[in-house]
């Protein structure tokens, strides 16, 4: 007699997660140092694009003169601007504390600079979260 | 160097445009792709459609200037 097939859903939830201690530490070290999270899983090239990406795009953004939001709650596009910037790591923190990043609206660089930052916060996140990811074995 | 010495302090807004569409388009080409010819494909297609939709919008844009 035939067993009766059974229907699963992704995993089974016996199987404990892979490396959750990696993934975690994959998430940190990629948010602070784009790239890094890579590293750890050992994603060579994906590292060294998604650095280069979000470098010349963060420091790209600052060259245009654009602004980087401090923290900021009263207003909902200061906070999506502050949230999207933090996702730099380190280039925010680096520009914050370096004082780059005042913003320059009498330029029109200065308003893609800010887009520019922006986006690379934003690409920093996805790549963190396909860090994340590959180091618990959702994704190769 | 002061970051504001540099070219990108100029740039016009097509060679932004283009800066941004290239390095959005091959990081999301490898985030999305395993494969090295589907990952060229993918940051090649996605890159025309950033600037044809942008030059699309601008040109639909243009007739409606306030």
């Amino acid at each position: 007699m035939a067993e009766p097939s059974v229907k699963r859903r992704g995993k089974p939830r016996t199987e404990a997660p892979e490396n959750l201690a990696l993934a975690f530490f994959a998430l940190v070290a990629g948010w602070l140092v784009p790239g890094l999270g890579h590293v750890l899983v050992r994603r060579w090239v994906r590292a060294l694009v998604f650095f280069t990406s979000v470098a010349v795009m963060a420091l790209g953004g600052m060259a245009m003169k654009g602004q980087i939001f401090p923290p900021s709650f009263h207003d909902i596009f200061d906070l999506g601007g502050f949230l999207a910037d933090l996702g730099t790591g380190m280039f925010y923190l680096g520009a914050s504390f370096l004082g780059y990043g005042a913003g320059d609206i009498s330029r029109a660089t200065g308003d893609y600079g800010t887009r520019f930052i922006a986006g690379a916060g934003l690409l920093n996140l996805l790549c963190v979260l396909d860090a994340f990811d590959i180091a618990r074995k959702r994704k190769a | 160097m002061a970051l504001a010495d540099t070219w990108l302090a100029y740039v016009t807004h097509l060679q932004a445009m283009v800066l941004f569409a290239l390095f959005i388009s091959v990081a999301f080409a490898l985030l999305t792709k395993s494969k090295g010819s589907d990952r060229i494909r993918y940051a090649f297609w996605s890159f025309v459609a950033f600037i044809a939709i942008a030059i699309l919008v601008a040109w639909i844009a243009f007739f409606f200037p306030r």
